[in-house]
């Protein structure tokens, strides 16, 4: 009997926000490579078609300004009764009855749960963060909202898939899901994406002179990424090394880093680049001497897993699912979250080329082997087949009333 | 033939004059031997009620708190709402109309009404266009949207009075044929309104 998934998300390329976009394009397509017919409900984007065929995945945009709202949590609320609408529609006409509903983060939780009870069938729902990892702690009734509908979403949820153990523990702690409901499933990574191209010098020219190191922080200006610590470093960092620091990404720190460097008197070593297109971004990773994540939260670390696919040696912080990924002084140099500790770990791997040329080689051996999207699809599949083993067990699908 | 419906007020949980308004019409209905369930709202927690014969009260409530506004409230309500008249569908064997009291249910309706082919009759009694101090804000332009979509998406709407039926052609720019002028404290509402059930239920 052939499979069949509706996926929800509020980001799908060309729409992407976080690192949520290419999570479920990447999942979606190995999926539909292994013989699963996959629908993924998401939110429109200009220019992009409202129906199309993606790698053979089925894409259907759904439009997120049909309601005016109030706030964030309303828009969500609103895009939801949207995408809810959108998806009973097409459930009755086109699809049928799908095997499960697959929902990605708060943000689709109430189409997600509708939809299981209107056409009574298993919902998975991957819970990438919390509010409570990325705020540091609940300090408002806001977050307490979020936080609740991610608890709702848990609950309703069959079973509930995390991204690394750090994350299923939280999940556990956070929302009271019981830790055997939960499967934990890395992300992964297109090794072949990340390998040098024949214009790397051109491309590390315009970043950095032939004397300098280069070195590269990619992610989100946010408190959680750490980048604050990293800028603090430079100073630190130049005492020993001649180097340029990119800082890829946006985010709300962006002004202060920008004022913070001319501060420092090091803005003439830094370039913060804003976004930059996917491939300038891969082409980066392979001309850059070191990545530095500092971040002070990371449910699983996807940065670390392009680094680590490009042969760039890694400074971390290791914290949440970073370290399941790499350990220190094996695949990566381990650091503290302070300016010191980081310009510490970036000096050792810059002045050490034996160290550098160890911690990557460790690093990549350690991605191409365990953290392919082949693997991951199979895996996510071996979590369907599963439910859909309990699903059919059950004699009726035991309402309430 | 079993009616469900739907309004976010019905005694002890009175918030205006619709708690009166729905608790008379499903009296008139249930002398007429109609099977009917109310999903309603509580603030005490989820329970189902079965006082009467043919009547059961499924009360629901938010499975989401604290919120931030009444807009995220209510649709974590529709979803509830959803789940609960979904379990009435699949565990009755009766066809079942949907009949809404103003916009509250209005996303939950449309939805069961697109997935089950359930027919929904709205009725509706005041629009926030009316109601609003402000009917520009952002708050009341999601409702008005709602009530917009509301009145499009339902296969047949009823309204109290030739104002109310004029001020809805008008105010929410509908043009169809589908709405009736219904007023709860006639004579023979129980007749028509049952008649109108009867035609959605067989078509």
């Amino acid at each position: 009997m052939s499979l069949s998934v509706v996926m929800l998300s509020w980001e799908f390329p060309p729409r992407i926000v976080g690192g949520l976009a290419a999570h479920v394009h990447d999942l979606s397509v190995e999926l539909s490579r292994g013989g699963v017919e996959v629908h993924v409900l998401t939110l429109d984007f200009p220019g992009a078609a409202e129906r199309e065929k993606v790698d053979g995945v089925n894409v259907y945009r759904v439009d997120s300004y049909k309601y005016p709202a109030p706030d964030f949590a309303s828009w969500i609320a609103m895009m939801n009764v949207n995408l809810l609408d959108y998806a009973c529609g097409l459930l009755k006409d086109v699809l049928q009855k799908p095997s499960i509903v697959h929902a990605h983060d708060w943000l689709v939780a109430y189409a997600g749960i509708a939809l299981k009870h209107l056409f009574r069938v298993p919902l998975v729902a991957t819970i990438h963060s919390t509010e409570y990892g990325r705020r540091g702690g609940i300090h408002d009734d806001y977050q307490r909202m979020i936080a609740s509908t991610e608890a709702w979403l848990s609950r309703e949820a069959w079973r509930v898939i995390c991204c690394s153990r750090y994350m299923a523990e939280e999940v556990n702690r956070v929302l009271g899901t019981p830790l055997d409901k939960i499967d934990v499933i890395p992300n992964g990574v297109y090794i072949e994406n990340f390998q040098p191209r024949s214009n790397r010098a051109e491309l590390r020219s315009r970043f950095a002179l032939p004397y300098e190191k280069l070195v590269l922080f990619v992610g989100r200006l946010v408190h959680e990424k750490g980048v604050h610590l990293l800028v603090e470093a430079i100073p630190r960092i130049l005492q020993s090394i001649d180097a340029k620091f990119v800082i890829v990404g946006e985010g709300y720190l962006k002004e202060w880093v920008n004022r913070r460097v001319v501060e420092l008197g090091v803005s003439h070593k830094v370039y913060v680049t804003g976004f930059l297109d996917v491939e300038t971004l891969r082409n980066l990773y392979t001309v850059a001497d070191v990545l530095v994540m500092p971040s002070l939260y990371e449910p699983f670390g996807i940065v670390a897993l392009e680094a680590a696919a490009s042969r760039l040696p890694i400074v971390s912080t290791c914290v949440g699912g970073i370290g399941e990924i790499v350990s220190h002084m094996e695949s990566c140099v381990s650091v503290y979250p302070s300016p010191d500790s980081i310009a510490w770990g970036v000096v050792q791997v810059l002045s050490n080329p034996g160290l550098a040329e160890h911690v990557k080689n460790n690093a990549y051996e350690r991605v191409k082997n365990t953290y392919t999207w082949g693997r991951i699809a199979d895996l996510t599949l071996g979590v369907y087949h599963r439910i859909l083993k309990e699903y059919r067990s059950i004699e009726d699908w035991k309402p309430r009333l | 033939m079993r009616v469900v419906f739907l309004s976010w007020e019905y005694p002890p949980r009175i918030v205006g004059e619709l708690a009166w308004l729905v608790q008379s019409q499903i009296e008139r209905l249930r002398k007429k031997g109609l099977k009917i369930d109310l999903v309603t709202i509580s603030d005490a927690g989820y329970y189902v009620e079965e006082s009467a014969p043919n009547f059961r009260i499924t009360r629901i409530t938010s499975p989401v708190s604290p919120h931030s506004t009444i807009i995220t409230w209510i649709v974590s309500v529709n979803v509830e709402a959803a789940r609960v008249v979904a379990d009435i569908y699949h565990s009755e064997s009766d066809r079942i109309v949907l009949h809404t009291h103003d916009w509250h249910f209005a996303p939950a309706s449309s939805a069961l009404k697109k997935a089950l082919n359930v027919p929904w009759v709205a009725s509706l009694y005041s629009l926030e266009q009316h109601r609003s101090l402000n009917p520009s804000s952002p708050l009341s332009s999601c409702i008005r949207t709602i009530e917009w979509h509301m009145v499009r998406e339902c296969d047949f709407l009823l309204v109290r009075d030739e104002w109310m039926h004029r001020e809805v052609m008008n105010t929410l720019s509908l043009d169809r044929e589908m709405v009736a002028v219904s007023n709860p404290s006639a004579a023979d509402w129980e007749d028509r309104v049952l008649q109108l059930y009867t035609a959605l239920v067989s078509r």
